[in-house]
């Protein structure tokens, strides 16, 4: 990748949060980084997200919900 | 190992948001970080070389330490551990406008070397970087061939005017690497880095 514009760092973003860019990847993307200030208020705003999710307790599932899947699961197979 | 570190107004870093504490009177801050091994972008503290400071560029330059086992990467070095030494009293609005000028210049000369005859004379005639953005994007509606070097001549000289270091120098290296390739763009990174040793006197990374 030669140079990474703003559309590219939204693409990237979840890779790179991951750990899953490859070196000459991170490179360009941290260069990005340095002189855009939208893509470094972007990826806080994506860490805040996970972050805040993250705390979250895992709603259960309504009773009614789980039924219509397992019927529409049933009437599918 | 002492190195240097770019961060925003307050001490406080450019994407962790971390403030970092800072020294007082001629003590060093106080020792930030753990014990494990740094990982890139998630772990450590996180520094340049010399070379690496045209890069990471932000509005306070910090000199650091570094202790615990140092890992080089591409265009930085991170430790397990760091502190705030001093502040590079250097890096003013000043320095970061003469930087950034100079940068935009060197856009402006790269964009020269594929033009004819007649326009590279209207270029280099420029006395200034108002000069250089208008005529550099007179030039391009004109040839389309050299239309983005000029794009690129007349971005360098609106980052000088607009005052973004960081930007301006992104735009340089990526001038030189649209005429001369990888090799050409780290030439350039290596000169940015060299205007800053020599303005704001640093030495290379001791310890």
């Amino acid at each position: 990748m030669d140079e990474i514009t703003c559309k590219d760092l939204v693409e990237l973003v979840t890779p790179y949060l991951e750990d899953a860019l490859d070196e000459p990847t991170l490179d360009r993307l941290e260069e990005h980084l340095v002189m855009c200030e939208w893509c470094v208020d972007y990826l806080e705003q994506i860490r805040a997200t996970i972050g805040a999710l993250g705390t979250l307790p895992p709603e259960p599932v309504p009773e009614r919900l789980r039924e219509a899947i397992a019927g529409a699961l049933r009437e599918g197979s | 190992m002492t190195v240097y570190k770019f961060l925003r107004p307050g001490a406080i870093g450019p994407f962790s948001g971390f403030r970092w504490p800072q020294p007082r009177g001629s003590a060093p801050g106080p020792w930030v970080g753990a014990d494990a091994a740094p990982v890139r972008c998630r772990r450590g503290v996180h520094a340049c070389r010399l070379h690496d400071l045209p890069w990471w560029l932000a509005e306070e330059l910090w000199e650091v330490d570094l202790a615990g086992e140092v890992v080089a990467y591409p265009h930085k070095v991170a430790g397990p551990r760091g502190r705030l030494v001093g502040r590079v009293e250097g890096w003013t609005g000043a320095a970061r406008r003469d930087y950034v000028h100079a940068c935009a210049w060197r856009a402006r000369d790269r964009a020269l070397e594929g033009l004819d005859a007649r326009a590279a004379e209207r270029l280099r005639a420029c006395a200034t970087l108002e000069d250089v953005q208008s005529t550099a994007r007179d030039l391009a509606e004109a040839d389309a061939q050299a239309r983005i070097a000029l794009a690129m001549a007349a971005d360098g000289a609106m980052t000088a005017l607009s005052e973004l270091p960081a930007m301006g120098a992104y735009v340089a290296a990526h001038a030189a690497r649209r005429a001369g390739g990888e090799a050409a763009m780290a030439a350039e990174r290596r000169w940015q880095a060299g205007w800053l040793a020599e303005r704001l006197a640093l030495n290379a990374p001791a310890g």
